[in-house]
């Protein structure tokens, strides 16, 4: 079989050919397309020169086979990843690859190398191993092509890589999405195992009882983070709801499906509260339930759900007035800085130019909870992380989030959290993390 | 943590130093790892050496922390791909230096651990520190790799005569894969002679021991005293490697 002809496109057309010597002449890295058999199909200027790196290395009892079979691995990888990736391609020298694909099907490969990471003088005797290789007659022609080795240093080599994976997304036909994809569910997985590990460092053990906890606790604060419409935040707690429910449901796809299901129809129901229209909302859940008896694993459907909400703030967004918006946030970013001192509806009112009784109204509409029961919860939320953290006295804690006294602060607490300071801070000590059979 | 590219000066041998000098010269240490700066890093491990201060603790105090301050900012996405291996690059020079002193100076072989990170994941960064970690405490290693099926696990427990199991996983989707892997070696009937100990972020305690792991790391650098710990060994056992 011959070259596919994707990649004899290049040869033929001069505009692909341009942007190929681009490439090196942006970034200074020496470039190849190889198709899939590994044979070159276009190199650049570098490979022309007898005294290339990589021709004397090979003379020299580095066959090429070792190259190619390097290069292989590496597309495999880029495949799997989603992106261009970047290693090493024989010891201390350094390549990027990416793939070329036709309707999802690899065709074959652009390859950037050699390029150094350091300057030669500074690489250490056991990076320079293949040197030995080389015949002592040719160490001369060596010497001599080491230093036209392109350097590129960290900032650079990650462009590198960016561009390349911009130019093998043109060279692709249609282009690249399904890798695009890929790359989405590996960071939205990733998103969700950073969230976990958040997760245990706050509550070491992570017990069933104190996951639904702080399910339920982020489930209302989530609520009132979309009718804010703090969109970047709604998200990452967003991510974190998913991470609990994972950790909840891992191994049983079926009550995490319903559970996120679940979640969708909460959070919708927080957008029509928050004047999405009924109709579209309807919609959106009738895709819900069509669309998700499709969905068969995890990674699937924690991309679906994602989407699912940035189409929910749309909606939410389009229905918006923007100018009470900005002023609750404003005010809502007052409180956050000042909640340790004796605020008032009044003085918090004058700091975003509004009477009282007309933001009393605005906070009322669009967080749906009173302005005194906003301040208490920020207050308890920071109250909490200093009970866990600080070894300070419950009277101490009381003061620094702004309550006058400790027995307001119980009362207040008690009525959130639905147990008092004092067993709050028992239940969150640390246990041991030896696992007992 | 400073960041900046500090110049550190090149460090003097004195006959003997203090404890508060040593100290100081770990957290130079820590800090030209995470600089990626090997040549100071080759200096100062040197000088440490010459200064018969404990091997491990140059490992543990000097190398390790700056190579995971630089795999915790590659996480955060302040790093890419260039600067971990830059600060690879920096900590293998280190250990190379230790090794071949950690080799002579080490009583026998605590134990065998087959490690690797699950099938159909590809992540390898925290798995390649845990190595570090308990090879610089005297245990045998045989590391699998990357995207490693059950069976090849079991195959290479049995081929080695490995006592631990040690699996990794970074991804929520992967992570059942620890629990088939367990499983087989239970069918086995390898799982008796066999402990085994599981890690990587989104692993909780709770699933480990759902799906019957032995032991459960929260962290890299705990990977030691739990492997030590499943294997009745005594805490202090190895960990020093004076002369």
């Amino acid at each position: 079989m011959s070259t596919h002809p994707l990649l004899n496109r290049v040869k033929e057309n001069p505009e692909i050919t341009n942007q190929l010597i681009s490439y090196t002449q942006t970034t200074t890295i020496p470039l190849r397309l190889i198709d899939s058999k590994g044979e070159n199909v276009w190199q650049s200027d570098f490979f022309r020169s007898k005294a290339h790196f990589c021709k004397i290395l090979q003379s020299g009892g580095m066959p090429g086979r070792l190259c190619k079979m390097a290069h292989r691995k590496a597309v495999r990888e880029s495949v799997r990843w989603g992106e261009a990736t970047m290693g090493r391609c024989c010891h201390s020298l350094m390549q990027i690859n990416a793939p070329v694909m036709n309707y999802g099907k690899l065709v074959g490969y652009l390859i950037a190398s050699p390029f150094l990471l350091v300057s030669p003088s500074e690489l250490q005797p056991d990076e320079l191993t293949f040197l030995k290789k080389v015949r002592t007659k040719k160490r001369k022609d060596f010497e001599k092509a080491l230093p036209l080795i392109p350097i590129v240093k960290d900032e650079g080599a990650n462009r590198a890589a960016k561009i390349l994976f911009e130019l093998a997304d043109q060279l692709s036909t249609p282009d690249l999405s399904c890798l695009r994809k890929v790359r989405e569910i590996q960071e939205l997985q990733g998103k969700i195992a950073d969230q976990i590990r958040d997760l245990k460092a706050l509550d070491r053990d992570l017990n069933p009882s104190s996951l639904t906890k702080l399910s339920y606790a982020q489930e209302k604060e989530i609520i009132t983070k979309i009718r804010l419409g703090d969109r970047v935040v709604a998200k990452e707690m967003f991510y974190r709801l998913l991470a609990i429910l994972l950790t909840q449901y891992l191994e049983n796809f079926e009550l995490l499906k319903i559970s996120v299901l679940e979640l969708l129809i909460i959070l919708t129901r927080a957008a029509v509260e928050a004047g999405t229209k009924i109709e579209e909302v309807l919609g959106m859940k009738y895709r819900f339930i069509t669309e998700s008896a499709s969905i068969k694993n995890q990674e699937n459907l924690c991309i679906w759900v994602v989407e699912l909400l940035e189409k929910l703030m749309d909606g939410i967004y389009q229905t918006r007035h923007a100018r009470n918006y900005q002023r609750l946030k404003k005010a809502l970013d007052f409180i956050e800085t000042h909640y340790n001192d004796p605020l008032t509806m009044a003085q918090i009112a004058r700091e975003v130019y509004l009477s009282s009784s007309r933001f009393s109204h605005i906070v009322k509409s669009e967080l749906g909870i009173t302005l005194g029961d906003y301040i208490s919860k920020v207050r308890i939320d920071k109250a909490k992380v200093l009970l866990k953290e600080r070894e300070l006295p419950i009277s101490q804690i009381a003061l620094e989030v702004g309550f006058p006294d400790q027995s307001y602060f119980t009362k207040v607490f008690k009525k959130v959290e639905k147990c008092t300071p004092k067993i709050f801070r028992q239940n969150s000590s640390p246990a041991p993390s030896v696992l007992s059979h | 943590m400073i960041y900046q590219e500090k110049k550190i000066n090149p460090i003097k041998i004195l006959p003997t130093i203090g404890e508060a000098e040593v100290e100081m010269k770990l957290v130079q240490l820590q800090q030209a790892v995470a600089l990626r700066n090997c040549k100071v890093v080759k200096e100062l491990t040197e000088g440490l050496v010459k200064e018969e201060v404990d091997l491990f603790k140059i490992l543990n105090h000097g190398l390790i922390p700056g190579m995971l301050e630089n795999s915790e900012r590659f996480r955060r996405g302040e790093f890419f791909i260039p600067e971990l291996l830059m600060s690879s690059r920096a900590l293998k020079i280190g250990l190379n230096i230790l090794r071949p002193l950690i080799q002579e100076r080490k009583r026998g072989v605590l134990g065998r651990i087959v490690i690797g990170t699950v099938k159909f994941d590809l992540h390898d960064i925290g798995k390649n520190l845990v190595i570090i970690l308990l090879e610089g405490n005297g245990f045998e290693i045989i590391d699998l790799g990357v995207d490693v099926p059950p069976e090849k696990f079991i195959k290479a427990v049995e081929k080695n005569g490995a006592q631990i199991l040690a699996m990794s996983s970074l991804l929520t989707s992967t992570m059942s894969w620890m629990r088939s892997t367990i499983e087989l070696l239970h069918a086995s009937g390898m799982d008796g002679l066999v402990k085994t100990m599981v890690g990587g972020a989104p692993v909780t305690p709770i699933f480990a021991k759902n799906i019957g792991a032995d032991a459960y790391c929260r962290e890299a650098t705990s990977a030691p005293a739990m492997a030590k710990r499943i294997l009745g060994i005594r805490e202090d056992e190895h960990t020093s490697f004076t002369k």
